[in-house]
């Protein structure tokens, strides 16, 4: 099931030169995490999926334009996947209509080791997940709701009842945080 | 001039990155990453410190009727139609309109024919009216959905396996309202014994916590054939 950097790396130098099977390849061993992306940030299945339609347009035209200082196969991906729906989000102009997101959490269940398939993310992963152990709860849950849910410093403070300078300082401090134990 | 600033280029990169910078600011910024490396540089370097939070998503298999959409815009439409990725659509098509007992004997043949061990569970309702049959045989596994799956398009409902060593439970993916789905068994659950199978409803795309956070709607055993 794990699909490695390298494996990914060979269906896009394909792709790039124009092979439709091995960019088949790419796109059943990576839509899954894309689309749930995508998900993530839209809560509509057809909005999604007019974003992973997009991206995998973009990705095959682009493919030749990637390489390795972009960051892995999956990160340069997923951020075409995520750019493309923020765009669409944007446009829309809707969130808040569609937002469903269940209150916070109690803290144990954000402490949990998360869970994931493995897709050329892997490493990285293991020391995200450790930097994001060591953040307070507010940062961790703000960055989080920023990430996946493509809420806006605003949204945050409805979600979370505290104030915006509150919320802006929290992702500045937070994100400086992760950099400095990521990068460590 | 301010924009050499590491400092000022990560926070600028980072609102580029959530989404937090828009309009004209996020025109400025884009026409900024291509004149100067170190900007561009900085939004690569943060795109990597953060995709893998995307990690933690289990996957969520999109329509096949997408990959077939992309074909098109691609303007592949021309080429002979996969073999693969169609085989399953077709499969579900042709079960649909089989009688009931064919459809028994088809549910049932993966089972018997199977040279490995193979541990199945059904997942039911309290009135014992199945919703899944889930099915386990090396590292995937199958998941069928029944009729009486009560179809919510404002939720994912997701399966979990809880260890019988009393660990977190681990996701093993996002059950389908429809059809069959294969679900890869993840890396981290590998070896550990299980001591049942959950199911809890959740955000479309499933919990971004990695723990179960809406309802437990069901629960179910295993067993091994």
């Amino acid at each position: 099931m794990e699909q490695s950097q390298q494996q990914l790396l060979q269906w896009l130098y394909a792709a790039a030169q124009g092979n439709k099977p091995a960019f088949e390849q790419l796109y059943q061993a990576t839509s899954g995490k894309l689309f749930s992306v995508s998900l993530h940030l839209l809560r509509r299945r057809d909005w999604a999926e007019d974003v992973l339609q997009d991206a995998y347009v973009r990705i095959w035209h682009n493919a030749a334009d990637y390489h390795a200082e972009k960051g892995s196969v999956m990160s340069w991906m997923i951020s075409i996947t995520r750019y493309r729906a923020l765009d669409l989000l944007k446009s829309r102009r809707v969130k808040a209509e569609h937002l469903d997101i269940s209150e916070p959490d109690n803290d144990q269940s954000l402490d949990e080791v998360q869970p994931g398939e493995a897709i050329g993310l892997v490493r990285e992963k293991v020391k995200l997940d450790d930097c994001m152990q060591g953040l307070s709860d507010e940062h961790r849950q703000s960055i989080q709701l920023a990430y996946f849910n493509g809420l806006s410093h605003q949204e945050i403070t409805e979600h979370t009842g505290s104030a915006l300078g509150t919320v802006k300082s929290w992702i500045r401090r937070g994100l400086t945080q992760l950099k400095r134990c990521l990068e460590a | 001039m301010k924009y050499q600033q590491q400092e000022l280029l990560d926070a600028l990169a980072v609102d580029f990155i959530l989404g937090a910078m828009k309009g004209a600011a996020r025109k400025r910024f884009q026409r900024l990453m291509m004149q100067q490396p170190s900007a561009r540089q900085t939004v690569w370097r943060w795109e990597q410190h953060l995709n893998p939070l995307a990690e933690s998503l289990p996957a969520t298999a999109p329509d096949e009727a997408v990959w077939q959409r992309i074909r098109q815009r691609l303007g592949w439409t021309a080429a002979t139609a996969p073999v693969a990725p169609a085989r399953t659509g077709k499969y579900w098509l042709a079960l649909a309109t089989a009688a009931s007992l064919l459809l028994a004997v088809i549910m049932l043949r993966p089972l018997l024919l199977s040279p490995v061990s193979q541990d199945i569970a059904v997942i039911q309702t309290s009135d014992a009216k199945a919703w899944w049959l889930v099915s386990k045989a090396e590292n995937t596994l199958r998941v069928k959905s029944t009729a009486a799956v009560t179809d919510d398009a404002q939720h994912d409902y997701e399966l979990w396996m809880l260890p019988a060593n009393g660990q977190a439970p681990i996701s093993l993916g996002l059950l389908p309202q429809q059809g069959e789905r294969t679900l890869g068994w993840p890396v981290e659950a590998e070896g550990i014994q299980i001591a049942a199978l959950a199911v809890s409803l959740e955000p479309i795309g499933g919990s971004i916590t990695g723990a179960p956070s809406g309802p437990v709607l069901f629960t179910a055993e295993i067993v091994t054939l």
